[in-house]
């Protein structure tokens, strides 16, 4: 059986976050959080995706002009934390760093 | 009361603005861009809401280009101090103000290379002499949009090609003119703009902006907390992040926002004709009364509502205080922050009495001026 998992879109400025959330509110059910600390120990705001259309949330964040790395990240925490995959990074380095 | 320092800060403001800024300080002021809570998002999406009016209204494509500061002097700052290196060359005008003047002066003691421009007594720079001026080690052009002391209106848009053309960078000091003038970044080719929220775009004191343009490399001048990167004990190098350390002001940045919604909604072409209007006339009435000098262009299409006078033989800040004590007119005297103005028109030691007209101000308003002067003449 597949495992769980949900889309977070983390950012390095909360400018960036609040200008995607913008773009992002009507085209998917999103909420706008403090990102978690899995991937990064900043203390910026991410967007987690309520839906679970992979692919459209894919294309639309690549063609997404603003600086963002898209994880995927479990439902369920092992030891504590959730497993967490890079999916597309537009930020240049990637926020987990 | 008559209000006529609108050059200096505009006294009325918008009820929208009023309205917001009592509704962001009870509502949702908490710290935009720290915390994740529904405040600081409210607060947050409201200060991007700004930078997204500012970039439309500017015609600057990226809303994130465009930085926060405390005001117009903050920005000017900023742009110089933080593009301008030693052995670098520098060409500006008399008609600045001492917000370009002292930061220049300044960076001239660590060796940057200076040439300030005389305009001619009415204001006007010819575009030629810029062009005369650059040298090989030239790196900027900075130029006010309209003189705080004559209100002359400089040719922005040529010294922008000649820039661009030159591989300068173009920073315009728009105090004077935001709010009221087109300004547009992007046809202007304007690498660098200074405006202050709480003059002609409506807001409150303690808000300016600058815009970076893309061919700008600014040096930050603080460093501190952005909300961002906070495991990095470095500066961020991201926009706007990278200028904006600290606090903002959100209150200053909401009530600029409402400020430029006013402007669009009454549009920039009526309230400039409504100044312009009121300036014609004072300044007709004004070159009619013998005694009187009047400095500047004497043309309300090729100046902003700015009018400096003199009564000859008396003292400007005298002339002032009557106007203020015995007639409720606030205007300004002395030298304005801009002493080469000063020098180039003329009154370096007696200063002038400036007269600056804003959209909230009236056609009798500018008659009982115009008779307040008269009686002053006449020892009255």
């Amino acid at each position: 059986m597949e495992e769980e998992r949900f889309y977070v879109l983390a950012f390095h400025s909360t400018s960036h976050s609040i200008q995607a959330e913008k773009k992002l509110k009507d085209q998917f059910p999103i909420l706008i959080m403090p990102t978690p600390r899995e991937l990064t120990n900043d203390c910026g705001l991410s967007i987690k995706f309520l839906s679970k259309n992979y692919e459209e949330i894919k294309a639309f964040i690549s063609h997404l002009n603003i600086p963002c790395d898209l994880y995927s990240m479990s439902e369920k925490r092992i030891n504590g934390k959730r497993t967490v995959k890079t999916v597309l990074s537009n930020s240049g380095k990637g926020a987990k760093s | 009361m008559i209000y006529l320092d609108n050059a200096a800060t505009t006294l009325i403001k918008p009820e929208a603005v009023y309205e917001k800024v009592n509704d962001v300080m009870r509502n949702y002021g908490a710290n935009p861009g720290r915390s994740g809570h529904k405040l600081a998002l409210a607060a947050s999406r409201e200060i991007y809401h700004t930078r997204e009016l500012l970039a439309e209204f500017f015609h600057i494509s990226d809303p994130l280009r465009i930085i926060f500061t405390s005001n117009t002097t903050d920005s000017l700052n900023l742009a110089i101090k933080g593009s301008l290196k030693k052995g670098d060359h520098v060409v500006t005008t008399t008609m600045e103000h001492n917000s370009v003047l002292r930061p220049l002066a300044a960076l001239e003691e660590n060796g940057v290379e200076v040439s300030i421009l005389p305009s001619k007594k009415n204001g006007l720079i010819e575009v030629i002499d810029i062009e005369r001026a650059i040298k090989p080690n030239t790196k900027m052009v900075i130029m006010t949009h309209a003189s705080n002391l004559i209100g002359t209106l400089m040719p922005i848009e040529e010294v922008g090609t000649l820039c661009r053309k030159k591989g300068l960078l173009f920073l315009v000091d728009a105090a004077q003119t935001a709010g009221v003038y087109p300004i547009d970044v992007q046809k202007m080719k304007i690498d660098l703009l200074a405006a202050p929220g709480h003059k002609s775009l409506f807001g409150i004191q303690g808000v300016g902006i600058l815009y970076v343009g893309s061919r700008a490399e600014v040096t930050h001048q603080k460093e501190g907390g952005t909300g961002s990167f906070s495991e990095d004990v470095r500066q961020p190098l991201i926009f706007p992040d990278r200028y904006e350390s600290g606090t903002l002001n959100l209150p200053g940045i909401v009530a600029l926002g409402a400020g430029i919604q006013f402007i669009q909604e009454e549009s920039m072409d009526r309230i400039r004709e409504h100044e312009e209007a009121l300036a014609k006339k004072m300044l007709e009435s004004f070159l009619n009364i013998p005694k009187l000098t009047v400095y500047g262009i004497h043309d309300a299409k090729l100046q902003a509502p700015t009018i400096a006078i003199n009564i000859r033989g008396q003292d400007s800040s005298e002339v002032a205080f009557y106007l203020d004590y015995y007639h409720d007119i606030c205007v300004r005297a002395g030298l304005h922050c801009a002493p080469l103005a000063h020098k180039t028109i003329g009154t370096r030691q007696e200063g002038a009495v400036r007269f600056s007209i804003g959209y909230f101000n009236q056609k009798e308003e500018i008659e009982k001026s115009v008779q307040a002067i008269t009686e002053i003449i006449n020892g009255r």
